[in-house]
């Protein structure tokens, strides 16, 4: 008899010092796998109870595509001032960067996300550059939204539109005290 | 799961083996024990009583409760390819690779889909060394004896 594959892989994989992260999707909840050499952790997260996704660009892409430019420049403009055999090499280095700039580039952003739920907030560190996120999101939403129903986006901005901050005033003793002083 | 049983009003109806004044709603799908709205725990399409839940945790029956899981073919490919660093030690290493093949060949592994290749391929080279070992021994018999 053939074995039903009870989870379907999400977009991303990454990877860590003697193991990888990843996230598979359920019948009826979402399973962040932390694989070792040796074992694997589980950690589910039904979709009933998944608040929210947070995702938030990081910054690490772009430094890094900076530094990687910057040593690519550094290395072409020193292949300038060197003999035949020394700029060959240098220009050789150069490529190489600019090969490693560029495959970042392709990559996209780099990303951090996180899942909310009433009791707790969870990184997802396989879904660390946004068009894994995108991906993810497209196969997860459909799932959430099964599991919770569909919230209409004229339900949302009626809720937004109705929505007042609930700005705490200075307690009486503490205005009594201010007062005072 | 976790809402409050419904007290029993009248002598008729069952009460929970739990809870004696609360009704039963359900029997357990395991042991038959009656269970009221608190205890009656639904678990992968399955009605079940806290003590059958907890049974079926520690007996790694109930997939939805599993943390961990050994990766047993990872162990027996490593060993088998790990041992050729020292490869004097493979002479001991083989026949446990292919104990642990054998062993665990239906234990349960990783929860996620995964293949046998890495029991395959331990039992292959596993197989391989033993095979390099009977050679080796036959040779130098062999060589002695002549």
């Amino acid at each position: 008899m053939a074995r039903t594959k009870d989870y379907k892989k999400l977009p991303g994989k990454k990877r860590k010092f003697m193991g990888f992260n990843t996230l598979w999707l359920g019948k009826d909840h979402l399973l962040s796998v932390d694989s070792r050499i040796y074992s694997e952790d589980y950690k589910r997260f039904y979709f009933k109870d998944i608040q929210a996704i947070i995702g938030c660009k990081m910054n690490s892409w772009k430094i890094i595509n900076i530094i990687l430019a910057a040593i690519a420049l550094l290395l072409l403009w020193l292949s300038f001032s060197v003999g035949p055999a020394g700029s060959i090499f240098l220009k050789f280095m150069s490529c190489v960067f600019l090969l490693g700039l560029l495959v970042y580039l392709l990559w996209g952003p780099s990303w951090a996300c996180s899942l909310k739920t009433a009791i707790q907030t969870e990184n997802l560190p396989s879904l660390y550059r946004f068009r894994k996120f995108k991906k993810a999101l497209r196969l997860l939403g459909p799932q959430i939204e099964m599991a919770q129903g569909n919230l209409a986006i004229s339900d949302i901005k009626e809720a937004a539109s109705s929505y007042r901050p609930n700005i705490s005033r200075p307690s009486n003793a503490v205005r009594h005290s201010m007062n005072h002083e | 799961m976790g809402e409050s049983g419904e007290t029993l009003l009248i002598d008729d109806e069952s009460s929970c083996f739990y809870h004696a004044n609360k009704k039963a709603i359900i029997p357990c799908d395991a042991c038959g024990r009656f269970l009221c709205a608190l205890c009656h725990v639904d678990m992968e399409g399955k009605n079940l009583c806290p003590s059958c839940l907890e049974a079926g945790q520690k007996k790694n029956k109930i997939k939805n409760l599993q943390m961990h899981r050994t990766l047993y073919d990872s162990i027996a490919l490593s060993l088998s390819i790990l041992s050729m660093l020292v490869w004097f030690i493979t002479f001991l290493t083989a026949p446990i690779v292919i104990f642990m093949v054998f062993r665990y060949w239906n234990s349960p592994g990783s929860i996620v889909p995964r293949t046998k290749i890495r029991f395959i391929a331990a039992f292959f080279v596993a197989g391989l060394q033993i095979t390099g070992w009977v050679f080796l021994i036959y040779f130098l018999t062999a060589r002695t004896t002549s």
